[in-house]
């Protein structure tokens, strides 16, 4: 192995990936403060530059296989040669071109996003996570030929993605109003350990932590920058009336559960399979719980109406009448019991998680081509 | 009434006029004469197209849609208008977000000053589109395609995506490549069908949302004093709206419309009296036996203007005259039993100018005038606060709409929605009544034979005429 200049498809498929994500979060502070939108906002021009590039990125490389000196590195499929990352990214553009005429016809029988998560909002969802996922086997593939630290870094920003992506799914029920309430626990379960394990496949020290670290600062530079542009609400009905962007919510606290995960995965090397599964789902929840119930606490309080923790933030159709406008936990469990079974669930869920997030470790890890 | 004819007009309803749902305002705005066309959208969130035309040259035509309940305080912030290629036209498309009551203000400024107009318009779900079947075969084809493409892709990853290059995969790892694809495919395949049972779990959500009415319900019953019709309103099977209190229009909190079903030879307009909040009693019309379609108009205290629609049997002989003392009758209810009341010798109300070749979708005037018989025109008396009266009927009574010279905006309506928003009520076109003529601006929404009825006040007395007026598909010669 030896150390090599950077791949421009690396580069390519790793800006796709992060086109995809600051759109993404773009977009949803769009709807937050402005509402109205076209087919061609800046929010979704890049989620459309994402999905082009990472499915011409995808094309280029399948082309180089089939005919050209990349056979070698490719998989077969069908006709066709090309690496397994640049097909699932060309999976992925596939996925999110074939969302678009449903979803218009969606908007014109149902209404416009009357639910974020509808049916072809999940076909674009998934093909946008494949041209992520996509950049992470090509990242993984290519990091087993060249021996510095920059592919493996790089594997660990791609696994950040993924988490940014899982935590733009479950956004509308992860606001601090849940916090106090198992069923938050439950989707931070499902959505996180997966890609935070998935960032061990680089080898790196501090994989899930950095994987966190890159959630958290892509996050937080979205919570910062955006209010800095003037927008207003050009839907009704309005019950606040922002005059800047508002911003998405202030970061869940992944770093310490993805630091504890490091941390237990460096002692428990002699664990595999199920049991390490659940050790590792049982620390990202428990550490989740002791870190983000009381930072709930204070991101409720008015010290975090600051444009650092943007609390104050919300978004134009808004009710007033609701728990997050009133500053209020929502009482989702009837009782301390009910909260306890559904954090039990929501253990079982990240250990689920974790046994997913394992086999992508070894997807990642086994990757040549 | 039978369950077909019901469904047909399930099929059609629109709010306040059922298969009609075009917004025509004549009227001012301040110093300004508009008119305006509005095109509600079929689902919410949706976009209603604003028609705006005005014979002054104006500077800025801003408009803003708003809730009821809101207010201009809950209102997003205005848009101005970009005038069309036609001079004094004006044409955009508003977005109409939540279910309810819901007002468009235009505001003009010009030479004159300000001027602002509020047209009610009603949010509702009133029908999901049909998928087009190409599409739908596209679609499912491209699903297909997606599955069975994930299912080689991973076929390929698992049989040579380990091997380092130049390495071919033994039949091993061609075995293991084939029972991956078979289980994603299995595994694609459920998703498949989970995503369909989601889809109609959805929609099935959605249908529940699609505006019904509330149930109406109408008999014949005697009193002490003869035969009287009872009505009573079933807010329990409403959908896609919650019922509210009912507010007056032009003095009656009920419009009441009986047509004879079949020859559509006998029409009656009424004002039931409120006996409670659902019930309503009205003395019963000398009518012609027979089976009749009930057209009740009423408008919500928010300013959501709708048709109820009822059947009733008025059997042969059961009409008999009410004594004098009856107090449910009032004095401007009028029927006819034929095509026109008698109008005697003193005067007749005919077309002005006979609309021809009238297409479906095409926005004609249809223009009437009320004349002495040597010719002179005859002046109107303003009947409910209108110059004239125009209710229309497609002949399978697809279509209904009670229209003014106006518009078919509500009134009433306008005004609780004006209020709301702290504005003062836009006036409605008040034609110049001692002419005798009458100008009711209207697209029949579907071809097909439709039959009108004009009611205008003279003399004190109603009198009403009806006129038929047959209407081609658009595209087909006249």
């Amino acid at each position: 192995m030896t150390t090599k200049r950077l791949p421009w498809w690396i580069i390519t498929s790793l800006v796709a990936g992060v086109s995809i994500e600051v759109s993404l979060l773009w977009d949803l502070s769009w709807h937050l403060t402005i509402g109205r939108d076209t087919f061609w906002t800046p929010a979704h021009i890049g989620l459309q530059l994402g999905g082009i590039l990472g499915g011409a990125t995808g094309g280029w490389l399948v082309f180089q296989s089939t005919w050209g000196p990349l056979r070698q590195q490719s998989v077969p499929v069908r006709w066709w040669r090309g690496p397994v990352g640049a097909w699932v990214m060309i999976w992925g553009a596939c996925a999110m071109v074939v969302s678009a005429p449903l979803d218009n016809w969606w908007h014109g029988a149902y209404g416009l996003d009357v639910a974020i998560l509808s049916p072809p909002h999940i076909i674009l969802v998934l093909g946008m996570a494949a041209v992520v996922a996509g950049g992470a086997l090509l990242i993984a593939s290519y990091s087993k030929r060249d021996a510095s630290a920059l592919p493996a870094r790089l594997l660990v920003v791609s696994n950040g993605l993924l988490v940014l992506m899982g935590a733009f799914l479950i956004s509308h029920n992860t606001s601090t109003t849940f916090m106090h309430s198992s069923n938050f626990y439950q989707l931070c379960a499902v959505c996180f350990p997966a890609f935070l394990i998935g960032a061990t496949a680089s080898g790196a020290r501090w994989a899930m932590t950095a994987a966190a670290l890159t959630y958290t600062v892509v996050r937080l530079a979205m919570v910062w920058i955006l209010p800095l542009f003037p927008a207003q609400p050009l839907f009704g009905p309005v019950y606040f009336r922002p005059t800047h962007f508002v911003p998405p919510d202030f970061p869940l606290l992944l770093i310490f559960p993805a630091m504890a995960m490091d941390l237990t995965l460096e002692k428990a090397r002699s664990l595999s399979g199920w049991r390490l599964s659940f050790l590792l789902g049982s620390v990202f929840v428990l550490v989740l719980l002791i870190v983000q119930w009381p930072f709930a606490n204070f991101l409720m309080s008015p010290a975090a109406n600051t444009w650092f923790f943007a609390s104050d933030r919300f978004r134009f159709n808004l009710s007033p009448a609701t728990f997050t406008a009133r500053r209020l936990f929502y009482p989702w469990d009837a009782s301390p019991v009910w909260f306890g079974v559904g954090l039990g669930v929501a253990l079982l869920l990240a250990a689920a998680a974790s046994r997913l997030g394992l086999a992508w470790r070894g997807l990642l890890t086994r990757v040549l081509r | 009434m039978t369950r077909p004819t019901v469904a047909l007009l399930l099929a059609v309803l629109l709010s306040a006029h059922i298969g009609s749902p075009e917004i025509f305002f004549e009227g001012t705005a301040g110093p300004y004469q508009i008119r305006v066309v509005i095109l509600p959208p079929q689902v919410i969130p949706g976009r209603a197209s604003v028609t705006i035309e005005t014979e002054t040259s104006l500077s800025q035509v801003t408009v803003v849609p708003y809730r009821y309940d809101l207010g201009l305080n809950g209102a997003p912030a205005g848009e101005v208008v970009k005038p069309t290629s036609t001079p004094g036209r004006y044409a955009t498309e508003v977005w109409l977000t939540t279910l309810g009551s819901y007002a468009i203000r235009i505001q003009l400024d010009g030479p004159q000053g300000q001027g602002v107009a509020v047209i009610p318009v009603p949010a509702l779900a009133n029908a999901r589109q049909p998928m087009p079947p190409l599409l739908g075969v596209t679609l499912a084809l491209l699903a297909v395609a997606l599955v069975w493409s994930l299912a080689d892709i991973t076929k390929g990853a698992t049989t040579a995506g380990a091997l380092p290059f130049g390495e071919q995969p033994d039949d091993q790892a061609i075995r293991a490549g084939q029972r991956v694809w078979n289980k994603t495919l299995g595994l694609g395949g459920l998703c498949l069908a989970g995503f369909a049972v989601w889809w109609g779990l959805t929609d099935q959500v959605f249908q529940k949302l699609i505006y019904r009415p509330a149930g109406f319900s109408a008999e014949l019953v005697a009193d002490s004093l003869g035969p009287a019709l009872h009505f009573r309103i079933d807010p329990t099977t409403a959908r896609g709206r919650v019922w509210r209190g009912l507010t007056q229009e032009h003095g009656h909190l009920m419009h009441l419309f009986l047509v004879r079903q079949g020859d559509l030879g006998a029409m009656a307009h009424l004002h039931p009296s409120r006996l409670d909040v659902l019930n309503f009693q009205s003395y019963a019309p000398r009518l012609p036996p027979g089976r009749y379609s009930v057209f009740a108009d009423v408008v919500h205290v928010d300013g959501f203007a709708e048709t109820l629609i009822g059947s009733l049997d008025l059997p042969r002989g059961s009409v008999a005259a009410r004594k004098a003392t009856d107090s449910t009758a009032v004095d401007d209810a009028a029927w006819v039993d034929s095509d026109s009341t008698v109008l005697g010798d003193e005067m007749k109300l005919e077309w002005q100018s006979v609309p021809r070749g009238v297409t479906q979708r095409q926005e004609v005037a249809l223009r009437f005038v009320a004349r002495q018989r040597d010719g002179k025109p005859v002046e109107l008396e303003p009947y409910l606060g209108m110059a004239g009266h125009l209710i229309v009927l497609r002949e399978d009574r697809s279509v209904f709409v009670h229209l003014h010279p106006g518009g078919t905006v509500s009134p009433a309506a306008q005004q609780r929605l004006s209020e709301s928003a702290g504005i003062a009520p836009a006036g409605h076109e008040m034609t110049d009544m001692s002419a005798g003529a009458l100008e009711f601006r209207y697209a029949f929404p579907q071809p097909g034979r439709y039959r009108l009825w004009l009611q205008v006040r003279v003399g004190g007395r109603i009198h009403t005429k009806a006129f038929d007026v047959p209407v081609s598909a658009a595209g087909s010669p006249g």
